[in-house]
């Protein structure tokens, strides 16, 4: 046996040193550990990304019901009043019967006359 | 210690039976790579625990402590584990892993060498752990055990006196019996530089064990 391949058979040696029995167990339930809060917090950071997009699309769905309600009443502040001809009589004035001593009714005043009334 | 002990107790520990050096790289592995990729955890940990004592052993030859090789071995499958989306597939998931454990030995060797109070006294000398090594030479003759663990001590210190460079084809081929080729696409070099940095770190073993080679 030559020198080089003693020193190589010496060296060979080294491949009987192993860490104690069960060790590679232990070894795995480190890592799991160590991966455990990992995922956890990887599960936490998902479901606040889910909560987040869901508060989002709450606000949004808010925002757009208070925009359609404002914007109901706007409609029904500028629209409603020219849409109605009926408030637009709202102006005149009331129908007042007043006979003057001719029997006329006083000027201005719409309202018919008890002789026409009668008729 | 005579110069053939270093020998003799090589021969006893060779007859031990050996430890399989060669993975087996099957399309088990692709399939466990799938599944973890599919967000199936306990398939990485399948991959763990096949590939974990062999990394284990890349990993202590090239530190020789057990601490640091814990450590940096949690660190090597975490780093797979979140690298595991950019596996492509072009090589094995053997070969991928090694890279990775390999390279980061590197760097962990490289901050280890800056610190000041590292010596070669945090080396560990984990043979005398291994039971079937301790029944073996103690059976014989009890002495033998201090023989073992001096020449664990000159063992560990003639491969931390090697280049990174050169400590990691000895492990990769001489202790774990990775093929050359193997190597050369683990370290991403050619095979004929795998063989000649082997020649070279065995020149400069030699020189370290001289008091362990017989004639």
């Amino acid at each position: 046996m030559n020198e080089e391949e003693q020193t190589r058979k010496l060296v060979r040696l080294k491949r009987h040193e192993t860490p104690r029995e069960g060790y590679f167990e232990d070894f795995l339930n480190e890592f799991r550990e160590r991966h455990r809060p990992e995922s956890s917090s990887q599960r936490q950071a998902l479901a606040a990304g889910l909560f987040m997009r869901w508060r989002d699309r709450r606000s949004a769905v808010r925002l757009l019901g208070f925009g359609l309600v404002y914007g109901a009443l706007v409609a029904a502040l500028v629209w409603l009043p020219k849409g109605n001809d009926d408030d637009a009589d709202g102006h005149r004035q009331p129908v007042i019967y007043e006979p003057d001593a001719g029997g006329q009714p006083t000027p201005g005043s719409e309202a018919k006359s008890p002789r026409s009334f009668r008729d | 210690m005579d110069v053939t002990k270093g020998a003799r107790l090589a021969t006893i520990i060779e007859c031990m039976p050996e430890k399989s050096a060669e993975p087996s790289i099957t399309d088990e592995d692709a399939v466990l790579v799938a599944r973890t990729r599919g967000g199936e955890a306990a398939a990485f940990e399948d991959l763990v625990v096949k590939y974990s004592p062999r990394l284990y052993g890349m990993i202590y030859h090239m530190t020789s402590n057990k601490e640091d090789t814990h450590d940096l071995l949690q660190e090597v499958f975490s780093k797979a584990y979140r690298s595991l989306p950019k596996f492509k597939g072009r090589s094995s998931f053997y070969t991928w892993i090694y890279a990775i454990a390999t390279n980061m030995t590197f760097n962990f060797l490289k901050k280890r060498k800056r610190r000041a109070t590292w010596s070669l006294d945090h080396l560990d000398s984990g043979i005398q752990n291994d039971e079937a090594m301790i029944d073996l030479t103690h059976a014989s003759n009890p002495r033998r055990q201090s023989d073992v663990n001096e020449l664990q001590k000159k063992l560990n210190e003639a491969m931390q006196a090697l280049s990174e460079d050169h400590r990691v084809v000895v492990t990769m081929y001489d202790i774990q019996g990775i093929p050359h080729a193997e190597i050369s696409r683990i370290l991403k070099v050619s095979e004929g530089t795998i063989r000649s940095r082997l020649f070279y770190a065995h020149k400069q073993l030699q020189g370290h064990l001289a008091e362990f080679i017989g004639e």
